[in-house]
């Protein structure tokens, strides 16, 4: 894990270095670079992952939750992460208006998934009630 | 790791600016627009295939 990490950080400061090399030219083909980075880290990012949800997991089914409940988090997790990829991509072109909007639909969105846990908690309520 | 990837546009970034430097100081302003147009092309090809790749990722492991 550690070594990954110094490798990314060497990675990222070649990168820069390009990117603005780039840039100064053509500074649509650095955006798509720094964009490129952070696909690739990403991707090494996520593949660790998957280890650590195991994990919540695997904690969930012990604790005696409904399992269920643990989806819609995950799932929004993975919204948010998503959005912002996007919402940052946007932001390095320098198209906050269209970032704006992508920021919104993916609060919609997370919204939407969030909800059958709200209702849940409501049933709860009521039926202690 | 994909470090190529980045590698790759950066070499085809220097390329291009170096292609239309050459390009334009011959007086063929539209080729070198050309130019301009097919590396940026070729580069957001790649750069969508990988975010195909990364937000398939994000889909498994947080279970879509």
């Amino acid at each position: 894990m550690e070594a990954e990490l110094f490798r990314i950080a060497v990675i990222g400061i070649v990168a820069a270095i390009l990117a603005v090399i780039i840039s100064e030219k053509k500074p649509e083909l650095g955006l798509l670079l720094g964009l490129a980075f952070g696909i690739v880290v990403l991707v090494v990012a996520f593949s660790k992952a998957g280890a650590i949800i195991e994990v919540l997991e695997d904690t969930v089914s012990k604790a005696g939750i409904d399992g269920n409940l643990l989806v819609p988090v995950l799932k929004v997790t993975g919204m948010a992460y998503v959005t912002q990829f996007s919402v940052d991509a946007c932001r390095d072109v320098g198209q906050n208006s269209i970032a704006g909007k992508v920021e919104t639909v993916g609060k919609i969105m997370m919204l939407a998934v969030a909800v059958p846990i709200a209702t849940s908690l409501i049933r709860i309520i009521s039926s202690l009630i | 790791m994909d470090v190529d990837l980045i590698f790759k546009i950066a070499a085809i970034g220097i390329l291009v600016s170096i292609l239309n430097i050459v390009l334009s100081k011959s007086g063929r302003e539209e080729m070198a627009m050309m130019t301009t147009l097919a590396g940026v092309v070729v580069v957001l090809l790649m750069v969508a295939k990988e975010i195909v790749n990364l937000f398939n990722t994000v889909k498994t492991l947080f279970g879509f």
